[in-house]
């Protein structure tokens, strides 16, 4: 007979935490999130149509040489070496020593929206200029998009199932959605679960010619989520990987978990294929239904809120929209921050926020939003300022919130362990 | 009746758009009469490549798209999104699933591996030729995730929605992973497949890996050289069992299970004992309480390439042999060729209307088998009475995963 999940108990905990990320590796990111610092500044190489210098949020402090050398691996293009060293920062973090039989019932997924974006534009434009007997035959590989996972799965010997998902800037949080399935379908015991995304100029490009870089308004470039006078997108890069883990598993291994994924939950709003939705379109209605299911009620504990919101007009109202109906009453005691005044906007940005709902469960304190000036006045949502202090005995829960383009709203809902 | 359905996942509505045709009633019958779709490509310049074949759908046009679809939105689809538009729209009607049912139980689950990337290379040619008509922003549809975006909000579908982009795996694991979902009680339907379209980029890059045929691909003979690319899209309703039953839905036939794996070996060349191939089918019989006796097909992942097919039977042998008899076993890649990202649900419904109609679909191209002892089943598609039917797809990446179909006869009494 097939098994039937649906009413199993199976518990997924995070037991290990890697992340390369605008702001440092994971002390650094922690530290300077919980004290609003930022990872943004001038670009070296990226320039706007009009000519003027960018500003974005790069991972700097990190030389990929120095963290992965292997000769099989020493083809890797720049998005998978983030992958491979958030990946192996995370399994050390967990203290898992992978045996081959361990390994076999690992598996990982791993959230991207455009992959390996340098490289497949370097071999189109190759291709164009000199012609099909000149492509790169050594890149091609490193150009589809789930070449970091499969780096990632040699490197480590990960033979469980390896899925690359991709959902725009949902990637981070459907792919911890997905590993979590797995391992409550039995797939596998341990998944290594995040995302990543590069900055890359031809990205760099779609987004300027959207009109959605900061300063859009012409005035000077920040990002700065939720604020009166914010003026668009200013775009970042990293990886985060967790780990994931059957709790008996964790268990049994004597591991103290960071955290619970409680579980996650998706919803359409409308909206066009290509754009964020309308404040209009919000209508939390399924995801409270489904936050409900996992036993989630607004109010009931102090919680933190990890949104999206990504400083532009659009996005950031439809967030505040959504979430003062989601929280209702609570809006005033759930405390809402968000992650891209710090490390920038990009597709893997949610497995960031992923990262931090754990740290905030583990430590007790919380990101804040250290570029905010004053909040945009129609956001009565209790804001998670500078001088924000958490609640005394710590976060019961955390909810990370994602709306990509295209309206698949996702959250994902972590409690402490 | 009701009982021994808790659980299941069962296929009520197929849908495709490919070369050998652009409705599953079309397909099937090409598929059946042996048609190969593999031809000289004119989709892009083929000029310097080594091969100038594949296969490609010929009549996108004829594609139907919603009404209500807009101009502006309607010049912004990739030729993905209208392969899963088409497919999606097909796969819909044919399941009967109305308007009425509540659409927040109903998901999406594609795979895909270059989405708009036609489009982007129209772009970037801009861009080299003359950067005033070099507008970035046509590419915001590019992303391999738009076609999922695109038919659950054209569509209006309200629950969960995923894109994988496991190379040539995609779309195996998509259904997989919708099953999953089933089972978990996130969904009662899910809209589960592929789309893929060809390219110049994707095409360029197996060129310079050597490993285009000149010649219609020959998956499993001797004289196999390469693969040839293809494009399309197949979509199917996956449901749960129960609710399928309670609103008297035809059941083509039941997804059992499948079983997913990594090589961790190379990001390029399968492993030399085909150890993740192994582990793919043997997880999934395993998860579906199978033995390799029960399986009396096995669609092959099959792309024609020495090492792919040579690494394939090593794999077979190593899983059936203990069952004895000769193992059927073919590639349906000779007809539609190597549709990447959409293979796996392609192939997956070539497996739904054998085990539904009873017959095995022919390697097309082959002559020479490289093996003997499994039968590839050469030239003509042959009438039998299938139980269960694996369906493998192993991609770029170390990527292995194996589907279990059965026949809804055997399942759903």
């Amino acid at each position: 007979m097939p098994r039937n999940p649906r009413t199993d108990t199976t518990r997924v905990v995070v037991t290990g935490l890697g992340v390369v990320s605008p702001l440092g590796p994971l002390p650094d990111f922690w530290r300077r999130l919980t004290t609003g610092e930022h990872g943004i500044g001038p670009s070296d190489d990226l320039k706007t149509r009009r000519g003027t210098p960018a500003t974005v949020a790069r991972v700097t402090s990190w030389e990929p040489k120095e963290h992965v050398h292997v000769p099989a691996l020493r083809r890797m293009d720049r998005l998978s070496r983030m992958i491979v060293s958030a990946t192996r920062a995370a399994l050390t973090d967990a203290r898992l020593a992978l045996t081959t039989a361990a390994a076999d019932s690992a598996g990982m997924v791993v959230g991207t929206a455009y992959g390996n974006v340098v490289e497949t534009d370097q071999f189109i434009r190759r291709l164009q200029a000199r012609g099909p007997g000149l492509a790169n035959a050594l890149t091609f590989p490193n150009t589809v998009l789930n070449a970091p996972a499969g780096y990632a799965a040699i490197d480590r010997g990960l033979r469980g199932p390896n899925v690359t998902v991709a959902h725009g800037e949902a990637s981070g949080e459907l792919a911890l959605a997905t590993a979590y399935d797995l391992i409550r379908s039995e797939r596998a015991d341990v998944m290594l679960a995040g995302a990543g995304d590069e900055l890359a100029p031809l990205v760099f490009d779609i987004y300027d010619d959207l009109g959605l870089l900061s300063p859009n308004d012409g005035q000077h470039a920040w990002s700065s989520p939720f604020d009166r006078y914010r003026n668009g997108i200013v775009l970042g890069e990293g990886a985060a990987m967790l780990v994931l883990e059957r709790a008996e598993h964790a268990a049994a291994r004597g591991v103290e978990p960071y955290a619970e994924l409680r579980g996650h939950t998706a919803q359409r709003v409308a909206a066009t294929p290509h754009d964020w939705p309308a404040t209009a379109a919000a209508d939390p209605g399924d995801t409270a239904r489904q936050l409900e299911h996992l036993g989630w009620r607004p109010g009931v504990t102090d919680d933190l809120v990890i949104s999206c919101a990504n400083s532009t007009k659009r996005l950031d109202a439809f967030e505040t929209a959504n979430l003062t109906r989601l929280l209702g009453a609570a809006a005033s005691s759930a405390t809402v921050t968000s992650l891209r005044g710090a490390i920038g906007d990009f597709g893997g940005a949610g497995a960031m926020s992923a990262a931090a709902a754990v740290l905030a469960l583990r430590t007790g304190d919380l990101p804040r939003l250290g570029s905010l000036r004053e909040p945009d006045p129609t956001c009565d949502l209790r804001l998670a300022t500078l001088t924000r202090a958490p609640p005394a005995h710590g976060f019961e829960r955390v909810l990370v919130s994602a709306t990509p383009r295209g309206g698949g709203c996702r959250t994902l809902l972590f409690q402490r362990a | 009746m009701r009982a021994d359905a808790a659980g299941r996942v069962v296929v009520t509505g197929l849908g495709t758009v490919n070369p050998l045709g652009t409705s599953t009633p079309a397909f099937g019958s090409a598929l059946r009469a042996g048609t190969c779709a593999i031809s000289p490509l004119t989709l892009f310049d083929t000029t310097g490549f080594r091969s100038v074949i594949g296969a490609q759908v010929q009549d996108i046009e004829s594609v139907p798209l919603p009404a209500h679809v807009s101009t502006a939105l309607r010049r912004r689809l990739s030729r993905a999104d209208v392969f899963a538009l088409g497919a999606a729209m097909e796969a819909l009607a044919d399941s009967g699933l109305d308007s009425t049912a509540p659409t927040e139980r109903l998901g999406v689950a594609l795979g895909g591996t270059t989405g708009g990337m036609l489009r982007t290379e129209r772009c970037l040619q801009d861009r080299t030729n003359d950067g005033r008509r070099y507008r970035a922003n046509a590419l915001v549809g590019a992303p391999v995730s738009a076609s999922a975006d695109v038919v659950a909000q054209t569509l209006g579908i309200a629950g969960p929605r995923l894109t994988v982009s496991t190379a040539c795996s995609s779309s195996a694991m998509s259904l997989g992973i919708a099953l999953d979902w089933i089972r978990l009680g996130q969904c009662d339907a899910v809209l589960a497949g592929g789309s893929e379209s060809l390219c110049a980029t994707v095409f360029a890059g197996f060129n310079a890996l050597h490993a285009l045929s000149r010649e219609p691909c020959r998956p499993f003979d001797r004289q196999r050289s390469g693969l040839s690319l293809g494009e399309g899209a197949a979509i199917m309703v996956l449901e749960d069992a129960t609710h399928a039953l309670a609103r008297g839905a035809r059941i083509h036939a039941e997804l059992l299970d499948y079983g997913a794996s990594a090589d961790a070996h190379h990001l390029t060349a399968p492993h030399p004992e085909a150890l993740g191939a192994v582990l793919a089918m043997r997880r999934a019989l395993a998860h579906a309480n199978l033995a390799p006796s029960d399986i009396d097909y096995v669609n092959a992942h099959g792309t024609g390439t020495p090492l792919n097919d040579a690494s394939e039977i090593t794999a077979l042998h190593e899983v059936f042999d203990a069952a004895g008899g000769a193992l059927a076993v073919s590639s349906t890649k000779s007809a539609v060729g190597h549709t990447l990202g959409a293979a796996g649900a392609i192939e997956a419904l070539v497996t739904v209307l054998a085990v539904r109609d009873g017959f095995i679909p022919a390697t097309v191209t082959l002559d020479e088998p490289e093996d003997p002892t499994l039968d590839f089943v050469p030239r003509t598609s042959r009438t039998a009475s299938l139980r269960c039917a694996l369906s493998n797809s192993y991609g770029f990446g170390g990527n292995n995963t194996s589907l279990v179909i059965g026949r809804a006869a055997e399942s759903t009494h």
